[in-house]
């Protein structure tokens, strides 16, 4: 896999700090899953979280290692007595990252897609409760844009199968578009096939065509 | 507040290259030797550091004291899955701990532990010089935060140390959500090039 679009210097370091929402941070962590080079910058940023964790001034531990927490340590059993069973995927969910295929837990075909507009078909993916952003699976036919639409915050569309294009740069499997708030785009999914992609927004989209507006009313995105 | 900020950050230089090789040899012992003592020495350098983190991030006394034993029982219990080339032992508890973090915040899966504890083995051809500027990195990196300007260390300070999101900072500093950004990124970039600078 060739990957050429990466996440935001400052969208990595939000993660890195764990400071970026749960959204948000599925998509990044599914590109880091396979792009090598976001994951050495990633651990480089939380080398300056390290960094900082050390200059802290201490808050001494009330129950210290000679107390319960020495009787904890024997009692801890070593994981490596019990490996972790591997999930058996199919060959469909292994094409997927594999934070998005431990958290589906069904495959691609088995995705119960709902209806968003011609050609377009979306999956929410749940978050926690208290995690204002909103997450989901989009899926595209060949030549059908996702209608026009502003952002209200950050915005991230990772591709897991097929491409589009986006004011004429080209999006393809494992390419992160990383979008602000001050963006506004109208990507086209390219032809051959239709387009899969994991995307996160922090907050809820503003759709500038009527049939966009209305279907937000519906549809809630 | 700023000034504060850049003087703590200059103020207490870290020691933590001259402690990396020591801490990593401390872990190797507890991974292959389950050895207590060397534990210990884990356990009072970063403990009451984790605790500390927790609580400039808001948590309570209790809390930061349960997540930073949860920490090093981590710590204690997945020894042997450390990779000294992924890092120093501080960066590897740094992760842990903001991990738990997450995980107390949601309540749910933390999506970002599959992007950094799944990757053992992977860099395990790198050269023994490589793996000693691995270990320099936080040095470099000390001395690169004790330099920036201080409108950068302060954004960077904000969101490690302090917890808060990109926006969150730009409320506190009264900036555009933009300007948070950029600082950012060249506060990163500094750091970028300085380690680039070790190979």
């Amino acid at each position: 896999m060739r990957i050429t679009h990466h996440p935001d210097v400052a969208t990595l370091m939000g993660y890195s700090a764990g400071t970026l929402g749960e959204a948000l941070s599925a998509v990044v962590a599914c590109h880091l899953d396979w792009c090598p080079r976001c994951r050495l910058e990633s651990q480089r940023m939380r080398t300056i979280g390290a960094v900082l964790l050390e200059e802290l001034t201490p808050e001494p531990i009330l129950d210290d290692c000679d107390g319960m927490f020495s009787a904890r340590l024997d009692s801890v059993i070593n994981v490596r007595e019990f490996p972790v069973r591997r999930r058996a995927y199919s060959d469909d969910a292994k094409q997927f990252p594999k934070p998005l295929s431990r958290h589906l837990e069904f495959d691609l075909g088995g995705i119960g897609w709902k209806w968003l507009g011609p050609g377009t078909k979306y999956f929410p993916i749940p978050l926690s409760d208290n995690s204002p952003g909103d997450l989901r699976l989009l899926n595209i036919a060949p030549g059908r844009a996702i209608p026009e639409h502003g952002h209200g915050g950050t915005e991230l569309t990772l591709v897991l199968q097929g491409s589009f294009t986006d004011r004429s740069v080209r999006y393809c499997r494992g390419d992160l578009a990383d979008a602000d708030e001050e963006v506004e785009h109208r990507p086209v999914v390219d032809p051959g096939g239709p387009c899969t992609c994991l995307w996160a927004s922090e907050s809820p989209l503003r759709f500038k065509t009527l049939g966009g507006r209305i279907a937000q009313r519906f549809i809630g995105m | 507040m700023l000034q504060s900020f850049v003087r703590s950050s200059r103020a207490v230089r870290s020691k933590s290259s001259a402690n990396a090789a020591l801490m990593a040899s401390h872990l190797r012992r507890v991974a292959q030797q389950r050895d207590k003592q060397a534990f210990r020495e884990l356990f009072e350098t970063f403990g009451p550091r984790v605790k500390a983190l927790l609580m400039r991030q808001g948590a309570d006394v209790t809390m930061a004291e349960d997540i930073a034993q949860e920490t090093l029982l981590t710590v204690w219990r997945k020894a042997h899955l450390f990779a000294e080339d992924k890092g120093s032992v501080s960066t590897w508890i740094f992760t842990i701990a903001r991990n738990l973090r997450i995980d107390r915040l949601r309540r749910q899966v933390v999506w970002q532990r599959w992007s950094e504890e799944n990757y053992e083995g992977e860099c395990d051809d790198l050269l023994p010089d490589e793996l000693v500027s691995r270990r320099q990195e936080s040095e470099q990196i000390a001395r690169v935060l004790a330099t920036l300007p201080e409108e950068q260390v302060a954004v960077v300070r904000l969101s490690y140390v302090d917890g808060l999101s990109h926006l969150e900072i730009a409320d506190q500093l009264k900036l555009p959500l933009g300007t948070v950004k950029s600082r950012m990124r060249l506060a990163y970039q500094k750091v970028r090039s300085a380690l680039e600078g070790l190979r």
